[in-house]
């Protein structure tokens, strides 16, 4: 399955990697996608939808505070 | 012409949860269905509603006779919704709408305020789903009502603890059925919208025949506590402690008393030290919604997030008594920030007893009382200075205490009361209590039927119960449980044989963790 803007799970955890002190409350969509296509190998193809683009970043807040288990 | 009632959930025995009601108006050639919340219930191994869910972790009601599915089109549920409507975001009024579609539901169109729709939205994502998964959600406001079929449904504001919680106003040429959701009439919210007695008085001057009435605090007959009373406490509590830094518990979906705690760290110069995902993505959900914090609290605060290394260092540099830190973990739970802390294992936020003073400004939910106490002795073993309601004004409770209610009843001048929301005994002095001031009651349970009408309000029939229980099998990855699922039907005491269910998510569930 190829990469895609809906695998929030993935994108989170590289974001939690290379931008380990970012602002998530101040990244807005704009932002965000421009550090996830500066990821190496998440250069996705089409534009995100915004519901993507939130999802993405509920999901690296759960990752940015060690909490992966519900 | 008929217009029902149907209790789906929430009027339960020992337990509150699940709250789910369905509105039916057939006007002869035509029916129409809405579903107004569908919550789920936490478990409760020591007294659960019924011994066969004893194992459960999540209970839902079982909705599947009104529910197309997603992966059968020619499936035909015998009584199909038209729509269901949220009245506010927490896991006791949506709950069951992730863990239906997870089953394979296809869920109708559903009307929420804007900030309800962005917190169903998380918990989808919560559960798995991507974006293309979510149901679709409309979005509603006070003043614009929506028709469904003959019916009209408006929504208004109600004051709770998390953000734009709406009741609704069911208007039907046979009757009207008032269905306020959880409700106090506190005036001193940050996010609100606050309660607005004249909106309210608008829609309740058309004439109510039925209305619900949230009794979870019938058994206070006391002035509630507001938030204004919160901050008054914290600002006597940072006075009084000049040199301490606070950390402050607050429970997740509890945004108001996370804003009352913001509010005054920004009076006091104070920065404010956010800790736990779930915090987070409240926060994150009101700037979708368009909500900053400062507009909202009307005072600048300097926010910090408590991830990183760089923010782990600033906080360990912050000057004594200059710092708030709001943490999840109000009860105990495990993984939660302040129960991590506590153990030493939080990796930014470590704590001193010389330093800090704790304070729990959250009540304690039952079935979770062990992990709360538990939590609670760690810390006193510590030596820390630890704060909860029953010392100080720490907590505005979510829900109207007794005067409230008997206050919004009298606004309201509903011919027919039914206590909901509150477990039987909750209900039974919510209905003696209103009765005393000469208002016609009626008391019901689950699957208890009422036919509304100009002419009065009957109990027509009481049907059984189904609920289907969810006992999490998996839940190290967030990304990809799963769940045995156990069908029964309350009263029967008998389990439908468990069926492990889950939803693969094959990519998350294999890919690189941080």
């Amino acid at each position: 399955m190829p990469l895609g803007w809906s695998h929030a799970g993935p994108i989170a955890r590289a974001l939690t990697l290379a931008y380990p002190d970012a602002d998530r409350l101040a990244v807005g969509h704009d932002a965000l996608e421009k550090m996830v296509r500066a990821l190496p190998g998440f250069d996705i193809a089409p534009a995100p939808t915004s519901q993507q683009l939130d999802s993405i970043l509920w999901r690296w807040a759960q990752y940015a505070h060690g909490e992966e288990a519900a | 012409m008929t217009l029902t009632w149907h209790i789906i959930g929430g009027s339960n025995k020992h337990r509150i949860g699940m709250n789910s009601g369905l509105c039916t108006y057939d006007d002869g050639s035509q029916t129409s269905r809405v579903l107004f919340d569908a919550g789920s219930l936490i478990g409760d191994t020591k007294n659960p509603e019924d011994p066969a869910l004893s194992d459960s972790d999540t209970i839902i009601p079982d909705l599947s006779r009104y529910l197309e599915r997603a992966d059968d089109p020619q499936h035909r549920p015998d009584q199909p919704l038209d729509a269901i409507f949220i009245t506010h975001n927490h896991s006791d009024h949506v709950g069951a709408l992730p863990m239906l579609a997870l089953m394979g539901y296809k869920l109708p169109k559903i009307y929420c305020t804007p900030y309800t729709a962005k917190r169903i939205e998380q918990e989808f994502a919560a559960q798995g789903f991507a974006p293309e998964e979510y149901p679709r959600i409309l979005t509603i406001a006070p003043g614009a009502p929506v028709d469904i079929g003959a019916m009209k449904i408006s929504a208004f504001w109600v004051s709770h603890s998390t953000p734009q919680s709406a009741g609704f106003f069911i208007e039907t040429p046979e009757g009207n059925i008032l269905a306020p959701g959880d409700f106090k009439l506190d005036q001193t919210v940050v996010w609100g919208p606050a309660f607005n007695e004249e909106q309210f008085k608008k829609l309740a001057g058309r004439g109510i025949d039925l209305m619900l009435m949230d009794s979870t605090g019938a058994d206070r007959d006391v002035e509630p506590i507001t938030e204004e009373d919160v901050r008054e406490t914290l600002r006597d509590l940072f006075a009084l402690h000049p040199g301490k830094r606070f950390i402050v518990s607050v429970m997740s979906g509890f945004e108001e008393n996370l804003a009352s705690v913001a509010k005054v760290a920004g009076e006091e110069g104070r920065k404010l030290w956010v800790a736990g995902a779930s915090h987070e993505q409240a926060l994150m959900a009101l700037k979708m919604t368009g909500l900053s914090l400062s507009d909202s609290i009307g005072q600048e605060v300097e926010m910090r997030l408590l991830t990183g290394a760089r923010a782990t260092r600033e906080l360990a540099e912050d000057k004594p008594g200059s710092g708030v830190v709001v943490v999840t973990g109000a009860q105990g739970k495990p993984g939660a920030a302040l129960t991590r802390a506590a153990e030493g294992n939080h990796p930014a936020l470590k704590l001193d007893p010389k330093k800090d003073v704790i304070l729990f400004c959250a009540p304690s939910i039952p079935g979770q009382e062990g992990y709360r106490e538990r939590l609670l002795y760690l810390l006193r073993q510590q030596g820390f200075k630890v704060l909860t309601r029953a010392d100080a004004n720490l907590y505005s409770q979510a829900h109207a205490r007794l005067p409230e209610i008997l206050r919004m009843a009298a606004i309201a001048g509903a011919k027919t009361f039914v206590p909901a929301h509150g477990d039987k005994n909750l209900r039974a002095a919510c209905g003696a209590a209103l009765e005393k001031q000469g208002h016609k009651t009626m008391q019901a349970d689950n699957g208890a039927v009422f036919t509304v009408s100009r002419d009065g309000v009957r109990m027509t029939r009481q049907e059984k119960v189904p609920v289907i229980g969810f006992k999490t099998l998996q839940g190290q990855n967030w990304t990809d449980r799963d769940y045995a699922v156990t069908k029964i039907t309350i009263g029967d005491g008998v389990a439908a044989p468990a069926a492990p269910r889950k939803k693969p998510r094959l990519f998350d569930a294999g890919g690189p963790k941080p």
